[in-house]
């Protein structure tokens, strides 16, 4: 059963999509940075960062695409 | 193969269908409540003094405690896939090392804490609102620690299985929702005034 959700996701591929993503928030982190201090008044320049890491925190490791699964097996 | 049509049978039947749905939408719903009281807190933040921010600020410590919540949150998400795949000591280790990575984030915001104090004390505008933000966000990360000791407890005690993991499922889903809360404080607080 467990086999069968997120899609096509075996286990390995589950681990593998969660590296990827922790890789991904690492580098908008490590990039975030870098334009708040390189650039003034930044606030503009980072909303997308943001948006973006916590995109990827709901999707990814909050599964939040289960709710309009409705009955779907979870992880 | 008979089925049984008691109402005792028929309520269970029931409960194992839309119990964990209804977890999953009652999880979702505190969530978005704790959202509120985040967004209020945050907004608070530039209400009081804008985008300005002290000097002092320390953004490799900050820096480091982001990638601490972040990597705890991989360590989180691999104890959820473990105990659904039935890994039980897999599901054990990950669970502690989300752990021991939440308490070292505790001890990094408690030297930030200390070295905040010198520069801008909570009674000035910015600390005010430095303090509250990164105080309430530190609760929440020392209740999902206390969480995950129970549920790490429990799985030892050979509770939990693939079909069976809801307790897992929740108190990971809560650590990652402190951990998308700090993707907008980190900014709010340390970021958006520029260098």
């Amino acid at each position: 059963m467990a086999e069968q959700v997120h899609g096509t996701f075996g286990r390995a591929g589950l681990i593998r999509r969660g590296w990827l993503t922790a890789a991904g928030l690492a580098v908008l982190t490590l990039l975030e940075y870098l334009v708040a201090v390189r650039i003034d008044a930044p606030t503009l320049w980072l909303l997308p960062f943001i948006a973006a890491k916590g995109g990827l925190i709901l999707e990814v490791f909050m599964h939040a695409s289960d709710l309009r699964a409705g009955d779907r097996e979870h992880v | 193969m008979a089925i049984t049509t008691t109402p005792e049978a028929i309520h269970e039947r029931a409960e194992a269908t839309y119990r964990p749905r209804a977890n999953r939408i009652g999880l979702w719903l505190f969530l978005a409540s704790e959202t509120f009281l985040f967004s209020a807190f945050i907004s608070s933040r530039f209400v009081v003094s804008g985008t300005d921010q002290p000097e002092h600020l320390n953004q490799g410590l900050a820096l480091l405690l982001t990638l601490l919540l972040l990597l705890s949150s991989i360590s989180a998400y691999r104890a959820e896939t473990a105990i659904a795949h039935d890994d039980r000591r897999l599901f054990q280790r990950e669970l502690l090392t989300t752990i021991v990575l939440g308490l070292l984030f505790l001890v990094g915001v408690g030297i930030e804490f200390n070295e905040a104090l010198t520069y801008f004390p909570a009674s000035t505008i910015y600390g005010s609102a430095f303090f509250m933000l990164i105080g309430l966000h530190a609760f929440h990360v020392l209740t999902g620690i206390l969480a995950l000791a129970v549920v790490a407890n429990l799985g030892r005690m050979g509770h939990y299985g693939p079909d069976d993991h809801w307790p897992v499922e929740g108190v990971v889903k809560y650590w990652h929702f402190v951990d998308l809360m700090w993707v907008a404080i980190y900014p709010t607080l340390y970021l958006f005034g520029g260098s």
